[in-house]
This record gives C-alpha cells, structure tokens and sequence, in this order.
C-alpha cells in the first residue's frame, strides 16, 4: 500500500519529517475521536446530510425602506459577495449561541467551557460595522437600514422577518 | 511551438523550481483577487467578532494576543497584507531562499486563522494552499517525500469529503439536491433570474434525477481519491476530478472562492524525476 510505503520510507530518509507525519495524522485521528475542531477534515462534512424541502429558503440580508427591499449583496466586487452573506447569517447564529460560541457544547465535551462575557458585548456593535463594512464593498446602506430573514422560493420573496 | 521550446518545457517540468513557482504565482493570483474581492484583514480588522469555536488554534492566538497586535487598526492590518503579498513575490523572484517561503506560509496561515476569527466562521477555503506550499517549506532533496505527503493529505481530505457525504446519506433522498441548489441560491435567483448559472440550477431543480446524478457523481469522485492511497496510477483521472469538481462548485454552488484549491492538483502531475520512490 502506497501510504505504507511512504511512512516506511519517510522513516528511513527523514526521521524529523517522519514525526511530524505522525502528528498530523494523531490530530487528524484525534478530531475524529473528539470531534472537535483541529483539522480541516470536519469542515468537509458540508452539504452531507440531505436538505428537505421547505416552503420559504431563508437568507439574511440588509433591508432598506419600509417596503423591505434586500439589498443586492452580488453587485459587488470578484467574491466579495460570500462574506456580506456569511456575516449576517453569522451574527444570527452566534447571537443565539451559548457566550456567542457556536461550539460550546463541543468544548464541554471535553471539559472545557467557553463562559467569557466580552464576546456577546461586541457582537452589539455589528450592526453599525456591518453598515461600513458593505460600504468598503461599494455598497452604500443608510443609516437605519436593517437586517432582515427574506424567504425565498425560486426568485420570489414569500416572507420577510426581523432578525433583531 | 519550435522543438527547442518545447525541450525546454519539458526539461522545465523536470525542475523542482518551476513547480515551485508556478505555484507560488497562483498563490499570488489567487491574492490579488482575493483582495479585490475585499477579503483582506484591513477589510475585516474592526469586525465585532472574535470567533474562537473549539479550535485550539483560535484559542491561542486569542490568547497570544496576536489579533490585537496585528488588527489595532487599518495601518498595521493593511501593513500585514502588504508584507505578505511581498513575502510570496520574493518567494517567486528568490525561488531557491527556502526561508522566504516558510514566512510566507507563516503569514499565510496567520491571515487564514484571523480572517476567519473575524468573519465569525471557520471557513477552509485556504487550507489547500498550505496543502499546495508544503513541500516547498523542506530542502530540495526532501521534495519528493514532502510531496507525496502532500499528495497522500490530499487524497485523505478528499475522500472524507466523500465519506461524511455517504454517511450523511443524502443521496437517499432524490430531490436534496435540488432542495440545495434552492436553498444556495435563494437570493441569488431573485436578484439575477437571467444569469446562467441561475438558469442552469432551475432546470436542475426542475429536474430532480439530474440534480441527483451531479450530487451522486461529486461524491463518487471524492471517494475515489481512496484509490490514491493505495496507488499513483490514477492520478491522472484524480488531476481532472479535481478541477472538475472545483470548476462545478464554482459554476453550480457559486463557491469560487474554492477555486485556489485547484493549485493541489500539481501534486497529481508531478513527474516521476522529482517524485520519485513512490511510484507503483
């Protein structure tokens, strides 16, 4: 088997490499005992369970007017698109978690606990940064713009909710 | 293409150097678009987050300090940006100082993990990067051993993909994907009906048992990098599900931003002269 032959060979031409070989894959094995966060391999798991289908397919996104209108987020330049997405979904999760960790029932797995305070303090500014942040990106939203649940179905809003 | 170019193609793909950097110019590419596209640290530096999650590496350097150092404002953050734009340049024009490249990917890896502290997410859209850089970060005469590692983490990486896909069992269902084309684009469809890629999810979406069939072979790919720890004889075949997989991602899920992770696929070309002791 090749990955035999390789640690075998490793073994014998670079002993130093070998070791750091067997971290790697110790932190890998690791993961997939604690399953913690530590490698890359996790995060693989996206897109594995099956989606059902729904009758409104949520997206948050900056509302301006009254007439909740959502903000064209994929005007803007190369990818930038991905993160004016991920961080209001983001926002939404970590509000929502346990001290504004996602992943503290992971750490309490293994005894340790996320309890600080400061995190959920910092998360009152976002809506105002996320104001700036959409304007770096050349997307100009007014002041008292809000971040809304728009549901969609194939192109059409069917709901809107106030995410605050 | 005279004879004497194409001798020199071929002896160029024999010279670890030119791997070297080919890959460290896609880097640098990849870079460039990433800070058009606003993804930079001066971007993000003031970002309410400081996402920790359960990585120990997000924990320490929350503990080191090092967010606050390097993000105290849009000077030091763009500073940093510069520097490692300017690290991976010199890595390309002084491809023998091994050393640069090793900074480089230190910083790399530093811009990775506060770029994600502050976006509040843990994404792995770099990972492959450090995967790609590896083998540079060794002596020359390591190269081979540091490639097929890479190589073999690769093939790992891959087939868990596949694995987690398989026991997530989402294939059972025939319409998930479509459900997951919907749920992607859920916005996208409204703003941009006419773009082609909105087209094409429709008629996927339209049509459940194409949608699954794209799905089912995405993951049938991935699981066959199996075959990649056992052997390098098809690594042919793992080259091309590479793009291909990253090229659909892109088009099908609008996820270009996986698009560095196609730098890999050098690992699956490379030849026999300088990743040699290997090959069955």
């Amino acid at each position: 088997m090749l990955l035999t032959r390789f640690l075998k060979q490793c073994r014998k031409t670079n002993f130093g490499f070998f070791v750091f070989v067997l971290l790697v894959f110790f932190l890998y094995s690791l993961q997939l005992v604690l399953k913690i966060e530590i490698t890359p391999l996790g995060y693989f798991s996206l897109y594995s369970n099956s989606t059902p289908q729904l009758p409104a397919y949520i997206q948050i996104l900056p509302s301006v007017g009254e007439n909740n209108v959502p903000v064209d987020i994929y005007q803007t330049p190369g990818t930038a698109f991905i993160a004016l997405e991920i961080l209001p979904s983001r926002y939404q999760i970590l509000k929502a978690s346990d001290h504004c960790n996602q992943m503290n029932h992971k750490l309490q797995r293994i005894g340790l606990n996320d309890n600080n305070t400061c995190d959920c303090e910092e998360l009152k500014k976002f809506t105002a940064w996320y104001r700036i942040y959409a304007q770096r990106q050349g997307i100009e939203l007014s002041k008292d713009y809000q971040i809304k649940a728009f549901g969609f179905l194939n192109g059409q809003i069917i709901q809107v909710k106030n995410v605050e | 293409m005279g004879k004497l170019s194409k001798l020199k193609m071929l002896n160029n793909l024999h010279n670890i150097w030119f791997w070297k950097r080919l890959v460290f110019v896609s880097v640098f590419f990849f870079f460039i678009f990433l800070w058009y596209s606003g993804l930079m640290l001066q971007d993000f530096y003031d970002s309410p987050f400081q996402y920790k999650g359960a990585d120990p590496t997000y924990w320490l350097i929350h503990a080191l300090r090092i967010p606050k150092f390097i993000l105290y404002n849009t000077y030091t953050s763009t500073t940093f940006s510069i520097v490692l734009m300017g690290l991976i340049l010199s890595s390309i024009i002084w491809v023998e100082k091994r050393y640069l490249s090793i900074c480089a990917g230190l910083f790399l890896l530093v811009y990775q993990l506060l770029f994600n502290y502050k976006l509040g997410y843990h994404t792995h859209h770099l990972f492959g990067l450090h995967f790609a850089l590896l083998p540079f970060y060794f002596r020359k005469e390591h190269f081979s051993i540091t490639a097929n590692f890479a190589r073999l983490m690769v093939c790992l990486t891959y087939f868990f993909a596949g694995f987690f896909k398989l026991m997530g069992k989402a294939y059972l269902s025939l319409d998930s994907f479509s459900n997951t084309l919907q749920n992607q684009h859920a916005a996208y469809f409204y703003f941009h009906p006419d773009s082609l890629r909105s087209q094409v999810s429709m008629w996927m979406i339209a049509h459940e048992n194409i949608a699954w069939t794209f799905f089912f072979a995405a993951m049938i790919m991935q699981l066959s990098f199996l075959f990649g720890l056992f052997s390098k004889r098809f690594d042919g075949f793992l080259f091309l599900f590479l793009l291909l997989f990253h090229l659909m991602d892109w088009f099908l899920m609008n996820l270009g931003i996986f698009m560095g992770m196609c730098m890999l696929s050098y690992l699956f070309v490379l030849p026999k002269s300088i990743a040699d002791g290997l090959n069955s």
